[in-house]
């Protein structure tokens, strides 16, 4: 019954979010997100987080969702502007781009290769086996080389994920150099349709698969702090109220400052003072006195006052 | 079917995570878009954090949970200020026409 709940609501939390990203309308995004909500907190309830989940009922739909949809319903905008899709052309120009990238990237690698092949052979001088290495013997010690983490289990690791993003940065900018018009290529590659997509696969295949292969460390389950008490000594709510209380009592008022801070903030922002009517100020009619407001001047006589 | 572990939530959480960072680079035409696809960030750092609080024990988790949902309502709150009197004035909120920084 779990499984299947859990299965569900993040189905469905999945397919919400998808609609968010992609609805044409901001409206339609802000319904959805609504929905990724309470799907959200159905997950909460599943794990046992009751508090959290209501909170995230009460605060998000009930406070964030409806202001998002107070503003986007507020402004007088045309939202036709919003990316048309799958247009003929960008599709072809981001495609040709990518053409153009791949070739480049082919180059570079080899450059890569090179490169790193280097130290390898450095190592093998030192040790004065670079004659009598053979060639095969040569692939594989670079290919156990410590110099590269190409192997499947090291690409989870981040800094193959930070290697593979310097690799990227250094294919454009070497380029940028080299040839004027890779990079106006590689510009219009990553303004394109084909380069989000990539980038947006291979993000969530890292997090997939960090999120997939994780392990709790043994002695985690030794240091905690506050463990959460059996359910039926006491409910998720009490026992989340006794650490906050407690324990994170001045985070909590640090919140609390917080929240008032943006209110104060949000209202500042967009308070319009209306200059139209007017009003009484005490302050200036109590400062009035006859030595600024009065001016008393002769007149000679038969002349008139000139202005 | 096997029960449902740390990692199926972890994964589902990866999974929202990487929706919210495409709809930021995707939907960068108006600020609305961008806002929303942060709320979803904030979502999935949220499932992943009750998700480790309830399978360490640890309700600490859950309290940070709600540090984060206060900190975001109050960021949503000045963002979307900031969207209407940049609207009231300049009558778009089309990223293209944000230049005044030179960005």
């Amino acid at each position: 019954m779990t499984q299947f709940a859990f299965y569900g609501f993040s189905l469905l939390l999945l397919m919400g979010a998808i609609n968010v990203v992609l609805a044409r309308s901001p409206v339609h995004s802000v319904l959805s997100l609504i929905f990724v909500f309470f799907n959200a907190a159905g997950l909460f309830v599943i794990l046992g987080a009751e508090f959290i989940a209501m909170t995230l009922v009460i605060v998000y739909v009930g406070a964030v969702a409806v202001l998002f949809l107070f503003v986007v319903m507020m402004m007088n905008v045309s939202w036709d502007y919003q990316r048309v899709i799958f247009s003929k052309v960008y599709l072809q120009r981001s495609l040709t781009s990518l053409l153009y990238l791949v070739k480049s990237a082919a180059v570079f690698s080899i450059v890569f290769l090179i490169l790193i092949s280097i130290p390898v052979l450095v190592d093998l001088y030192q040790h004065n086996l670079l004659l009598t290495t053979s060639f095969p013997q040569l692939l594989n010690s670079m290919y156990h080389s410590k110099w590269w983490a190409f192997n499947p289990a090291a690409l989870r690791t981040p800094i193959a994920v930070v290697a593979f993003i310097a690799i990227c940065i250094g294919l454009v900018t070497c380029h940028k150099f080299i040839k004027k018009p890779f990079y106006n290529a590689a510009a219009s590659f990553a303004d394109s349709i084909v380069f989000f997509i990539i980038l947006g696969l291979i993000f969530t295949a890292y997090f997939v698969t960090l999120g997939a292969s994780w392990h709790v460390m043994p002695g985690a389950r030794d240091i905690i702090n506050s463990p959460i008490p059996p359910l039926d000594l006491m409910s998720n709510t009490h026992a989340l109220g006794q650490v906050l209380y407690v324990d994170y009592v001045l985070a909590f008022q640090c919140a609390g400052i917080i929240l008032l801070v943006g209110m104060i903030g949000a209202i500042v922002l967009t308070l319009r003072t209306h200059q139209k009517s007017k009003r009484q100020d005490p302050h200036v009619q109590a400062q009035r006195c006859a030595k600024n407001t009065i001016e008393l001047k002769h007149i000679a006589l038969g002349s008139g006052l000139s202005s | 079917m096997m029960t449902i572990g740390l990692h199926h939530y972890l994964v589902v959480s990866g999974l929202l995570f990487g929706i919210g960072l495409f709809g930021i680079f995707w939907g960068r035409k108006t600020i609305i878009s961008i806002l929303l696809a942060i709320e979803l960030l904030f979502l999935s750092v949220n499932i992943n954090l009750v998700a480790f609080s309830v399978y360490l024990k640890d309700l600490v988790g859950q309290v940070f949970v709600i540090f984060i949902l206060t900190v975001a309502a109050a960021e949503i709150a000045i963002g979307l200020a900031i969207l209407v009197i940049y609207h009231r004035q300049r009558q778009t909120i089309n990223i293209e026409d944000m230049s005044a920084m030179r960005g």
